[in-house]
């Protein structure tokens, strides 16, 4: 099979999926005209569950208490967002060690690299390679 | 086809998403479709722009300043949870963790669909940008999805009595974090080649048509989730909205701030794992590898 072929198979293909996806998306807010017995039933399921958040002042007698675990869940969100944040920082030097490294060994061997690099962009050559080879 | 035919048809899909989502704003779909078309959009912009600076930063001042909304959002956010929002009568206080674990979910939402565009166009351009979108979008999800599914089970804890059970909605979520785990490991295992790539690619975006299967779960099949913002039954007292909005637009600011950190820190690992190829092309490594 040759490439545009394969290429145009796999563009069918993909805009098959998000048309059967965006579709079942539609159909499913529409539901409500196409089969009132389909959408009964499943109002049923959604208001059996339905709930309505109500206020009270004062302080209230609690059987579990929600106090350790609103620290806790706060404190989870908190831990996981900063724990990335931090994750994030540390990929950050790395790759910035790396590159530095690298290009400063590349530069010693190549005077004019920083230059060409700057200008074409090694790493679009390397996968415009890699997408061919593919 | 030609890059130029492709972006077009691209932007023409991202486009009805987002107007089909528009024209059905009122329901369940309008509220799933308009921010996957919105975030769409917005990774399309993204990865149209050229090569990030080999270096890692500067930071860009867009980006400076989503963070600087994104911290002063957090504190208005945290003050309309515990100042200004009543205590719910039920529960009680363990309530207020509902102004965090639905917009982590909607979040949640936002990162995986940036994943799956990302890993879609991937597979039909090959274009590393749209895989550094995937890759930072799968990672960003992941950190959501297990925010939901812990303060979930914390909330559960004082609502049901139980910390976990296998609701469908609850399972739908758990399969979707597995999903983008599965992404995240396959990537994750030293330096990707092409056919990692192109199979993680495909997980991400059968990631995607399971996102639906969660969002509906809690009306097609019967569970004890409940459904509280629906057109169905249910809603909040007046006093609670605003915490919950302002929740829903830290969270979209926070998730965008991540996904476009951690892409720019992606663009430069390529970068990285583009010079070793070259050094490795020029016998340079060996030489290093020699001496040390």
């Amino acid at each position: 099979m040759n490439a545009p072929l394969r290429r145009l198979l796999a563009s069918l293909a993909l805009a098959g999926l998000f048309a059967l996806s965006s579709a079942s998306l539609v159909v499913s807010a529409q539901a409500d005209d196409v089969d009132p017995d389909a959408v009964e039933d499943r109002d049923d399921a959604a208001t059996s569950r339905s709930a309505t958040f109500q206020a009270v002042s004062g302080a209230q007698q609690e059987d579990v208490p929600g106090g350790p675990l609103l620290v806790a869940a706060y404190g989870t969100v908190l831990a996981l967002v900063l724990g990335y944040v931090v994750y994030l920082g540390s990929l950050t030097s790395g790759a910035s060690r790396d590159l530095d490294r690298l290009e400063k060994a590349l530069e010693a061997r190549k005077p004019d690299f920083r230059k060409s690099a700057r200008g074409d962009g090694a790493s679009e050559a390397v996968s415009k390679e890699s997408a061919k080879d593919a | 086809m030609s890059v130029r035919l492709a972006s077009a048809l691209l932007w023409i899909a991202l486009g009805a998403i987002f107007a089909i989502g528009m024209v059905s704003m009122a329901g369940h779909a309008g509220r799933f479709v308009v921010p996957v078309g919105f975030f769409g959009l917005g990774a399309f912009l993204l990865t149209r722009k050229n090569d990030p600076p080999l270096r890692v930063g500067p930071v860009p001042v867009p980006h400076t300043i989503l963070g600087a909304i994104t911290i002063v959002l957090s504190v208005a956010s945290l003050y309309t949870i515990f100042v200004m929002a009543p205590v719910e009568l039920q529960m009680g206080i363990v309530q207020k963790i509902f102004y965090f674990h639905v917009p982590s979910a909607y979040a949640m939402y936002v990162a995986f669909v940036t994943s799956a565009v990302g890993s879609a166009v991937y597979l039909w351009r090959r274009d590393e940008r749209w895989d550094a979108l995937a890759v930072s979008g799968a990672e960003v999800g992941l950190i959501f999805v297990m925010i939901v599914l812990i303060t979930g089970p914390l909330w559960a804890r004082k609502a049901w009595g139980t910390y976990w059970t296998w609701d469908p909605r609850l399972t739908t979520t758990l399969l979707a974090g597995m999903i983008y785990v599965a992404f995240n490991v396959l990537r994750g295992l030293g330096q990707a080649g092409e056919a990692e790539k192109r199979f993680a690619s495909a997980l991400g975006f059968l990631g995607l048509l399971l996102l639906p299967v969660i969002h509906y779960s809690v009306q097609r099949w019967r569970g004890q989730h409940p459904t509280v913002i629906t057109r169905a039954g249910g809603g909040i007292h007046p006093d609670m909205v605003p915490a919950l909005v302002i929740g829903f637009v830290l969270f979209t600011a926070l998730v965008a701030l991540l996904i476009w950190s951690r892409y720019r820190i992606e663009r430069v690992k390529q970068r990285v794992i583009a010079l070793e190829l070259e050094a490795a092309e020029s016998g340079l490594l060996e030489e290093e590898g020699a001496s040390s």
